[in-house]
């Protein structure tokens, strides 16, 4: 059967509600406006909606169903007060077509009951103390949100409104209609804060300027940014911290949100490298910034940040070397993405290929000398090939004994005499991983008659039931 | 000849010209082997590109090997070295295996592996690299014979090379030599090692080919590095008679002269 999911106005004030069947419905206006519920896309509406709300506040939350929560706490200023910024959100999304109930209150929990079940608009809102409990008070209980059979038991009461239930002793209320009745009213009223949890990582510090002027020229937006980026890093000085993660927001005039991130290897202090790498980020876009009616906010914002330690030059400049690297691998790892500048990441496991990983450079500090080969011995040759394949490649052996070090073998279409041959060195699977079907391996080291070194396993066991073991070349040594 | 060829000509003697000139900055890393050093006036430069082919497609193992064995004679101990290569680099040769490279003698904290998706990234982010205070060596790994490593952006490789006086290393895998700003070529081939004992393989052993050396002599030579002691050692052939190559000819010619 099909239900009503969503009614606007007109259709409220005729006497449909949400939940109503649309047979029902149909019965008493025989011309309804229907249309199909999407929910997938009121989400995704919702989301864009959330966006664009980060010009007002980077601190923007989801209230589900078909709400926002902003937490405009020491914004205010910035858009004129209150009012100014109510009314600013109504008349622009008014000229998308969007219909808004807001309100503005000293916490999240009073501000949504308002918007929902209040007058909401720009009248309902107000962070006056004494006014906002009279306008609390006036609420219907529906507001509490509260389970259906509390409600009716407090309904059966005789009580109507928020008010009503509020002066009641909170003992006989925690017992007779539950814990969160009471949690939801300790909410309503600041005595206990329920946190709204942003969508986006919260900036550690940021700058941002807005123009009266949308800025349609790159030379202008690049300023722009260069004197946010001095701000920026004033700001991480300050802090004794140096920028991680850095995002750059831009705000077109026409609601489009464009959004750079840059990963940086050790912390950035300095305003100037910070604007050459997002000056390469901007460079390496595979989809050019498209300023088209123009910027009006732009914002430059410290994702993630790390201590910094007052730096002392050294007498030999090792360490402003290694800066220098550091800086040429975030410029890398901008320009061709962090997945393409890697460092060798020691990990403590017998599988050879998951032994030696490659991470993003910009990612791991350089540690301190690993134990990369417990088994190299000074004086032997090396026990491990110097080029890896992933995934190790089949080759045709044959051999002499079974269980032995094969022969020849054809890899690659080329055929391969063995001459000297090291082994086997057996390492077994590591069984307590998830999924591990993996067969215990006998690694051989051999060289063939051209003196190319191979190190190739078996995989499987003669002895046990495995008839048919294959064959891999894994690497190659020099 | 025309006078566009004639003006370059000029150019390049002028470029010479400067090169011996400002010859008393330059710092020249050795073989530590005499055979092999005495070729060279003062030693291999440093601040200049030498290139490495491998020999034939077998022989990349080989020829990665000798050039980190180059790259750890040229660069400062402890220093950054950077290895440069295509996307797909992995897929065809497999990739710089960290234990190895330890085992090999280079420490894998000093590795940075960079991948590009086309050949012209590889060679712009090679001059970055090149360009960068306080980095050991760059290993520039092109597949095959890309159009864009001609004769100018070698040129551009080799100043920036010089400029920092740090080693430029260029691994073709998968090509034929051709003309470029190269000071000194190499052909690799693997040779038989000295077994360690037990019939099992040995230290590794490079049959060296030097096909150009803009600062001396050519020569071919069997080597041996010392992964501890960072050394390349004379080696000596192990069984029989080498089979002599001439001095080259490229990959595609001689499988089929050899007929596999």
């Amino acid at each position: 059967m099909l239900r009503l999911m969503a009614v606007d106005e007109k259709a409220a004030a005729a006497g449909l509600y949400r939940g109503m069947a649309l047979t029902d419905a149909r019965a008493q206006f025989e011309k309804l406006d229907t249309a199909f519920a999407a929910p997938r896309q009121d989400n995704a509406l919702l989301e864009k909606l959330a966006d664009w709300c980060d010009r007002y506040t980077p601190l923007v939350a989801v209230d589900e169903p078909h709400g926002l929560i902003l937490d405009v706490t020491g914004c205010l200023h910035l858009h004129g007060g209150e009012e100014k910024l109510l009314r600013d959100i109504h008349a622009s999304l008014k000229r998308h077509g969007i219909c808004v109930r807001s309100a503005i209150a000293v916490n999240p929990a009073a501000a949504r009951a308002l918007a929902r079940y209040g007058n909401g608009g720009i009248a309902g809102g107000g962070i006056a103390g004494a006014d906002l409990k009279q306008l609390l008070y006036r609420l219907p209980l529906t507001s509490l949100e509260v389970e259906h059979a509390h409600l009716s038991g407090l309904k059966r009461a005789g009580l109507l409104t928020v008010g009503d239930v509020d002066v009641l002793p909170r003992a006989a209320l925690t017992a007779r209609f539950g814990a969160r009745t009471v949690n939801r009213l300790d909410a309503l009223f600041s005595r206990h804060s329920e946190p709204i949890s942003p969508r986006r990582i919260v900036p550690i510090c940021m700058a941002e300027r807005r123009m009266a002027e949308p800025l349609t020229f790159m030379e202008a937006i690049e300023g722009v940014l260069r004197e946010l980026a001095g701000e920026l890093a004033q700001e991480l000085k300050a802090r004794v911290e140096g920028a991680r993660e850095v995002e750059a927001v831009f705000f077109r005039a026409d609601g489009n949100i464009r959004r750079l991130r840059i990963e940086t290897g050790r912390p950035v202090t300095d305003a100037e490298i910070l604007m050459r790498l997002l000056k390469e980020r901007l460079a390496s876009l595979s989809d050019p910034l498209d300023a088209g009616y123009g910027f009006d906010i732009i914002r430059l914002a410290a994702l993630r940040v790390e201590k910094t330690m007052a730096r002392q030059t050294s007498l030999d400049n090792h360490a402003e070397e290694t800066d220098k690297i550091g800086t040429l691998v975030d410029r890398l790892s901008i320009r061709l993405g962090s997945k393409r500048v890697l460092r060798p990441v020691f990990v403590d496991t017998h599988i050879p290929e998951r032994a030696a990983i490659l991470e993003p450079a910009t990612l791991t500090k350089v540690a301190a000398a690993a134990r990369w080969n417990a088994g190299d011995v000074a004086g032997d040759p090396p026990q491990r090939p110097i080029r890896m394949f992933h995934p190790p490649e089949p080759i045709e052996a044959t051999f002499e004994i079974p269980d032995a070090a094969p022969a020849q073998f054809v890899w690659r279409k080329a055929r391969h005499i063995i001459v000297l041959a090291e082994g086997p060195e057996r390492i077994a699977p590591e069984w307590w991983r998830e999924n591990s079907r993996a067969l215990t391996r006998d690694y051989y080291r051999l060289e063939d008659d051209a003196g190319r070194r191979f190190w190739v396993f078996r995989e499987g066991l003669y002895e046990r039931n495995d008839p048919d073991p294959k064959w891999f070349v894994h690497g190659i040594f020099a | 000849m025309t006078a566009a060829n004639l003006e370059a000509l000029r150019r390049d003697i002028i470029f010479l010209g400067k090169t011996f000139q400002s010859n008393s900055l330059r710092s020249f890393f050795h073989f530590g082997e005499k055979a092999v050093d005495s070729v060279f006036r003062e030693g291999l430069q440093r601040g200049a590109i030498h290139e490495v082919f491998a020999s034939q497609a077998g022989d990349a193992g080989a020829a990665t090997g000798f050039i980190i064995a180059l790259a750890l004679r040229a660069a400062a101990s402890h220093s950054p070295i950077i290895w440069v290569e295509e996307d797909f680099a992995e897929r065809e040769n497999g990739v710089p295996y960290a234990a190895g490279l330890h085992d090999f003698g280079l420490a894998p904290e000093r590795l940075i592996i960079v991948r590009c998706s086309t050949s012209q990234d590889v060679l712009k982010a090679a001059c970055d690299s090149l360009g960068t205070a306080g980095m050991g060596a760059v290993i520039i790994a092109p597949w095959s014979n890309p159009k864009c490593l001609d004769l100018t952006a070698s040129r551009k490789l080799l100043l920036t090379a010089q400029q920092a006086d740090t080693p430029a290393f260029l691994l073709r895998l998968g090509a034929a030599p051709a003309d470029n700003a190269a000071v000194t070529r190499w052909m690799i081939r693997a040779a038989p090692s000295r077994s360690s004992g037990a019939n099992a393989p040995g230290h590794p052993v490079f049959d060296a080919s030097l096909i150009r050396n803009r600062m001396g002599m050519t020569g071919r030579w069997l080597l041996e590095w010392e992964s501890d002691d960072h050394v390349f050692k004379l080696g000596k052939p192990v069984s029989g008679p080498l089979v002599s190559i001439p001095s080259y000819r490229s990959p595609q010619e001689r499988r089929s002269a050899t007929g596999n």
